[in-house]
């Protein structure tokens, strides 16, 4: 059974008021929304969050939950970057741009959505002294460039 | 990543398939060997 044709009936799960609630939509395309990255040693950008890295040309893929937590975040406005982002951070922040699509759980300020696929990357901002131009003209050729 | 209350469920569906698989989609699973017929021991 699909786990969601129950929420409706089951009480005792606290994504089915959410549910309820919320309509659920229906359209064509794809969303365009930003995200931010820890650039990593190796030229790769990962998930700042759970270090998951993000390959060239793949699709990143969690199924978001009503009342949950998870699923590829995204913000529909460029984030601000409030730096140092924690005390301890070293590690310079990729900026950039995914497209989302499939299942996707709309909030106030950003989405979790099912699928994302990275589309460009747009500033990246180090703590220490770095050439963040040519890291981010590497890390484009990287990702982008036809080969 | 700060992204406030849900306010709406979404089913986006792309006008086209993605490029590239999903990275987590497992691969298949490799075909069983073929066993092949015991091979009858030669008369001496």
């Amino acid at each position: 059974m699909n786990p969601e044709a129950r929420q409706g009936s089951d009480s005792s799960n606290p994504s089915a008021g959410l549910a309820s609630v919320l309509s659920t939509g229906i359209e064509v395309g794809e969303i365009t929304a930003w995200r931010i990255w820890r650039l990593g040693k190796d030229g790769m950008v990962y998930s700042p969050i759970v270090n998951m890295p993000w390959f060239r040309g793949e699709v990143m893929r969690a199924l978001p939950h009503l009342g949950a937590e998870d699923g590829i975040y995204a913000s529909k406005t460029r984030p601000e970057m409030k730096w140092p982002p924690s005390p301890r951070a070293s590690w310079p922040l990729v900026v950039g741009r995914v497209l989302l699509w499939g299942i996707v759980i709309e909030h106030e300020n950003g989405y979790r959505a099912e699928n994302a696929r990275i589309i460009g990357f747009d500033d990246i901002v180090s703590w220490s002294t770095f050439d963040a131009d040519a890291a981010l003209a590497l890390l484009c050729a990287r990702y982008f460039r036809n080969t | 990543m700060e992204i406030g209350d849900p306010v709406r469920r979404r089913i986006v569906i792309p006008l086209k398939e993605p490029i590239t698989k999903p990275i987590e989609e497992p691969s298949p699973a490799p075909a069983a060997p073929t066993r092949r017929p015991a091979k009858e021991p030669e008369k001496v």
